[in-house]
């Protein structure tokens, strides 16, 4: 019995009861404890790092009830989760006004019992941290509105009961909750028993991790929550699926003829999810709302890297998830600042710099860890003649491209009426995300190192990912990423530094047209998706939007009159063709 | 401590309701907190007696009185149930007392329920049990017809017949049973049962059942019942889960097995439990009112407590025990927050004060709802989870049949809670009552919860071990040595 995990697994709790105690004195108070206590447990995580397996069982009844159990995988979850956890803490810095002491406390109580789901060791603590899950939520939820606290949590309990069902057919099954005596009774069941497990288990995982159809409505539930605690959420219940889906298949089903082609059906509804997602992106107007579309599409893409069941596919799909969670942090932080703050201090330009960041992170340029999440996709997918998954990957790729420039658009216009504002307690923050996604993407042998150990763990055809590859690469492709960097940096100088200096410098004659250009465009716009939105023009709608996508890299190029649109669409067009390019190389 | 001074749980309550109505006029402010110290004496006296509950059953008799006290693990659950709940509702009524005009009448019936309820649980002969009923029957007649209210007065009269005809049954039941075995004395009822005929025996416990069913909410008599209930005075609200639908439930329990050891009626049981939830559940579901709806919710989940002892193994028993001490506190609790959102309509409050309180009752109406709907990681989950496990090793057919009703349960209460969680957030925190004992009340009884949610191995185990003791009957007992403590 080890008592250090559940030292770990109080270590949240403890935080969460001091942080709400030290709010009722000062709020400072607070954020020193919760920040102090989430950095605790990171600290606590990192020093499993040496990734042994460790049990602690706490009570025997229904064969071994409450068994906790710390392998490579579940720590892998934990460290990203202590993770989030800080940088979700951080951002409710940003949102005093919104954040009562209750939401800091349940913040981190959350982290606990996302921690206590990583680390179960048999399905019935699993489903129990589940609800916890759900009920802190609940009441995480609960200020904004109870109707739709409980909307929210009605959503996620039919997912559970599915999961409970399962559970009770494992239980009859193999006559105990334990991973390790269910993965030993799966070898003997009967296929149709094995295909009743799955369709309840693939029934929980679409909702927990918002797929394909889920994906088109679930994210207006998270249009009313605020900034910390929509992170905070969107990412566990999405790492929680990731987790369990690993789990079940390649660890307690293990890879049968069933698994695999379950898996193959999650590749395909993980492709759709990326296309529908980031398809959506095209009609909307609100920064949040694009930002959560764009965090669904790419819990797609990494669900496509698991289906593969190959190391190349399982690393990618990791990588995403990191990827998408410093992502999602720093544009969540960024949009958060814009909101609320009203403290003028941002001298050196970081917000600006650190959403270009991001914004090239999710865009794959290399360097980045995106890039080699998408490189380590594509090869394992061309490796198995997957067309499908490319192309439908390229397209929704390329939406992303369009929905990253709506974002750029929309920050900018921001930018004219309004200060560009920072506060003080995120600064550090936004720093230190910004230098360690560019320090991961430049050196990600460590990151990579950890996801082999994992995928040793748990994967019985595991294979070595050659980092010489990675470095031909590096040197094959230098003048595609000399030239991708050049082009990245020159439209960062354009849009940063160049416009507004023009904009002083320039006289109205030449920036009133500009202006009204683009205000003409938002307004025709804004109608186009008002009609979107109405079922009856709905379909045509889409059908118009869908021709005039394509027709506006032909056909209204030349109308624009606004310089910055026609320097993004030819580097979005030039990084679409580049990543097809790079294909094509590959492929060779 | 003599042992014949367990009689003093059902004594010291009389005495004190006796005392309490000669009481002179100086010394009615003390009055109001009566209720509260006479039952917090029987828990003191039953929580030093846990011990001996642990090594065995309690068996005493008064020979010239005939009268004897049974007290094995299942009659102790439903004693403490009882008694921990009476505590509270004493305590958080407290001022009430203080405030109603007719308080000495309300401390009496509450007062003489209590000691009514508490006999029934640990009556070792037929006699007593027919004494408790009378005595439950005429304290809530009393508290219907001291009411200020024209339809309380009308429903304490249909009440009257109802209750006369319940002891009608009963006691010619009783009158039955002695007839065919000679004795008052239920060890021995039950051991000459053993040997009677099914012919014989069926009758009477048909009688018997029927009594005890008509008044404690099952299909079809729920919605007859569930009137009188509705009218009785806000004091006793909170007692009807514990005093007035888990004395029945113990009833049939006793009756069923350690009596007439009647497997043969268990489909029937199971039968008439499915009826009973699906009726109570859909009008729950249909009902405006909170109060009806926490009623028909008691009737549902005593519906779920006999389904689950229908199913008639240890842990299906246990199962039921501890659905039955979940719902019944979380129940309570539920009427006494009722009772709070909408007794202090009329106060003028203290919004501060107000503030703090308002948020201490909504967070234990969550914990409640969760507990009651079977949320993890509370009580109830843990409490309806062993009976579905327990239902595993029946045949498909069952299995799939009592999973269904469970969880066609756990969604309709989900519904109709939640809806009540609504109402209670809609309360204004003005609306909120002012007093410290009833909110005192809420917070022992939800933490009470909580530490069952947490030292659910211990619990388990009581329950386990009490359900042990029913399946085998008085099988184990040793019929001629009855007097004193039978290991």
């Amino acid at each position: 019995m080890n008592l250090s995990l559940i030292t770990l697994l109080l270590t949240p709790f403890t935080g969460g009861i001091l942080s709400y105690l030290g709010g009722k004195i000062n709020s400072k108070l607070k954020y020193a404890f919760a920040l102090s206590f989430s950095s605790i447990f990171i600290f606590e995580i990192l020093l499993y790092q040496n990734l042994k397996i460790d049990f602690l069982i706490l009570t025997k009844s229904y064969d071994s009830l409450l068994v906790f159990q710390i392998n490579p995988l579940s720590w892998f979850f934990s460290f990203l989760l202590g993770i989030i956890t800080l940088i979700s803490v951080t951002l409710s810095a940003s949102e005093k006004h919104l954040f009562s002491n209750i939401n800091t406390m349940t913040l981190m109580f959350l982290e606990g019992a996302s921690f206590g789901l990583f680390v179960s060791g048999d399905i019935l603590t699993f489903f129990i941290f589940l609800c916890i899950i759900l009920f802190i939520t609940y009441i995480l939820l609960f200020e904004i509105d109870h109707e739709f606290s409980l909307k929210f949590l009605g959503i996620y309990f039919a997912g559970a009961f599915s999961l409970f069902i399962l559970l009770l057919v494992l239980f009859r099954n193999a006559n105990s909750f334990t991973f390790v005596s269910i993965k030993s009774a799966t070898s003997s069941l009967s296929t149709h028993i094995i295909l009743f497990i799955m369709l309840f288990f693939m029934a929980w995982l679409f909702i927990m991790t918002t797929i394909f159809p889920l994906n088109i409505w679930i994210y207006n539930l998270y249009s009313k929550i605020s900034g910390s605690s929509k992170f905070m959420l969107l990412n566990i219940f999405k790492n929680a699926g990731i987790y369990a889906l690993i789990l079940f298949f390649y660890n307690l089903i293990g890879l049968k003829t069933q698994s695999i082609y379950t898996l193959k059906i999650v590749g395909i509804f993980g492709t759709l999810t990326f296309i529908s997602s980031t398809f959506l992106t095209l009609f909307k107007i609100d920064k949040e709302q694009i930002i959560t579309h764009m965090f669904f599409a790419e819990t797609g893409v990494s669900m496509v890297g698991i289906s593969l069941i190959s190391s190349y596919g399982f690393a990618s799909s990791l990588l995403i998830i990191i990827n998408q969670l410093f992502c999602t942090g720093l544009f969540t932080f960024i949009v958060t600042q814009n909101k609320y703050n009203l403290d003028p201090r941002d001298k050196l330009h970081l917000n600006k710099i650190s959403f270009f960041v991001s914004v090239l992170m999710i865009l794959g340029v290399p360097f980045t860890i995106q890039f080699l999440s998408r490189w380590l996709l594509y090869t394992t997918l061309l490796e198995k003649n997957s067309f499908f998954y490319v192309s439908c990957i390229i397209l929704g790729s390329i939406f992303e491209m369009v929905a990253l420039y709506k974002l750029i658009k929309i920050k900018f216009s921001e930018e004219y009426y309004a200060t560009n504002l920072s506060p003080k307690s995120s600064f550090i923050a936004v720093l230190t995300i910004s230098s360690s996604m560019i320090l991961i993407g430049i050196y990600p042998q460590v990151l990579l190192k950890i996801i082999q150990k994992i995928d040793q763990s748990i994967n019985p055809y595991s294979v070595k990912i050659q980092f010489n590859n990675l470095q031909a690469l590096n040197t094959l492709q230098s003048k595609i990423i000399f030239i991708t960097l050049a082009s990245g940096i020159f439209l960062g100088f354009v849009l940063f530094t160049l416009i507004p200096w023009l904009k002083k410098k320039l006289p109205n004659k030449i920036i009133l047209p500009i202006t009204r250009a683009s205000v003409k465009l938002t307004v025709e716009s804004r109608i186009l998706i008002r009609k979107a939105y109405s079922p009856i023009f709905r379909i045509k709608c889409i059908s118009n939007s869908l021709r005039s996508l394509f027709n506006s890299f032909w056909n209204y190029l030349p109308l624009i009159q606004n310089k910055i649109k026609i320097i993004i669409l030819y580097v979005a067009t030039a990084l679409a063709l580049i990543s097809i390019a790079v294909l094509i190389i590959l492929r060779t | 401590m003599g042992n014949r001074s367990l009689f003093l749980l059902v004594l010291f309550p009389v005495i004190v309701a006796i005392i309490t109505s000669i009481i002179p006029e100086k010394f009615k402010k003390y009055l109001k907190f009566t209720p509260a110290f006479a039952v917090s004496t029987n828990l003191l006296l039953l929580i030093l007696m846990t011990h001996l509950i642990s090594g065995g059953t309690i068996f005493i008799e008064i020979p010239f009185l005939k009268l004897s006290i049974l007290i094995d693990k299942l009659s102790f659950i439903f004693t403490m149930l009882i008694t921990v709940s009476t505590v509270l509702a004493s305590i958080s009524n407290i001022s009430r007392f203080e405030e109603e005009s007719n308080s000495k009448v309300k401390i009496i019936n509450l007062v003489l329920l209590y000691a009514g309820t508490i006999y029934l649980c640990i009556a070792g002969d037929i006699l007593g049990l027919v004494i408790a009923s009378v005595l439950i029957t005429s304290s809530i007649f009393m508290s219907l017809i001291s009411e200020k209210n024209i339809r309380a007065i009308e429903a304490g009269f249909r009440y009257l017949f109802i209750g006369i005809i319940s002891m009608v049954l009963l006691i010619t039941g009783f009158i039955l049973i002695y007839k065919i075995t000679g004795s008052s004395n239920i060890f021995e009822i039950a051991n000459a049962l053993t040997t009677t005929t099914l012919k014989l025996k069926i009758f009477p416990f048909v009688l018997l059942l029927s009594g005890v069913a008509l008044e404690s909410g099952v299909f079809p008599f729920s919605t007859i019942i569930s009137e009188i209930h509705y009218e009785l005075p806000e004091i006793l609200s909170p007692l009807i889960p514990p005093a007035i639908i888990g004395t029945q439930l113990y009833i049939i329990t006793r009756l069923t097995v350690s009596i007439f050891n009647f497997e043969i009626f268990l489909p029937y049981l199971a039968l008439i439990s499915i009826l009973t939830i699906i009726f109570s559940e859909i009008l729950a579901l249909l009902e405006k009112d909170i109060k009806k709806i926490l009623l028909h919710s008691i009737y549902a989940e005593a519906g779920l407590v006999l389904l689950s002892f229908s199913v008639f193994s240890i842990e299906s028993i246990s199962s039921s025990l501890l659905i039955l001490i979940n719902s019944t506190f979380a129940v309570s609790l539920l009427f006494l927050i009722n009772n709070t959102f909408t007794y202090s309509d009329n106060n003028s409050t203290d919004a501060r004060k107000n503030k703090s309180h308002w948020k201490i009752l909504i967070f234990f109406s969550l914990i409640l709802t969760l507990s009651i709907v079977g949320f993890p990681p509370f009580i109830g989950f843990f409490a309806k989870f062993s009976l579905i496990v327990s239902l595993l090793g029946e045949v498909r057919w069952k299995m799939a049949l009592f999973t269904a009703i469970v969880i066609f349960m756990v969604i309709s209460e989900g519904i109709y809670l939640f809806r009540i969680l609504g109402k209670f957030l809609k309360a204004t925190k003005e609306q909120t009552n002012n007093d410290w004992y009833c909110v005192t009340a809420v917070i022992i009884f939800g933490l009470l919860i909580l530490i069952f949610s947490l030292l659910l191995n211990s619990l388990t185990n009581f329950t386990k071990s009490a359900s042990f003791e029913l399946i085998q009957g008085f099988k184990y007992l040793n019929i001629t040595s009855l007097k004193g403590i039978i290991p």
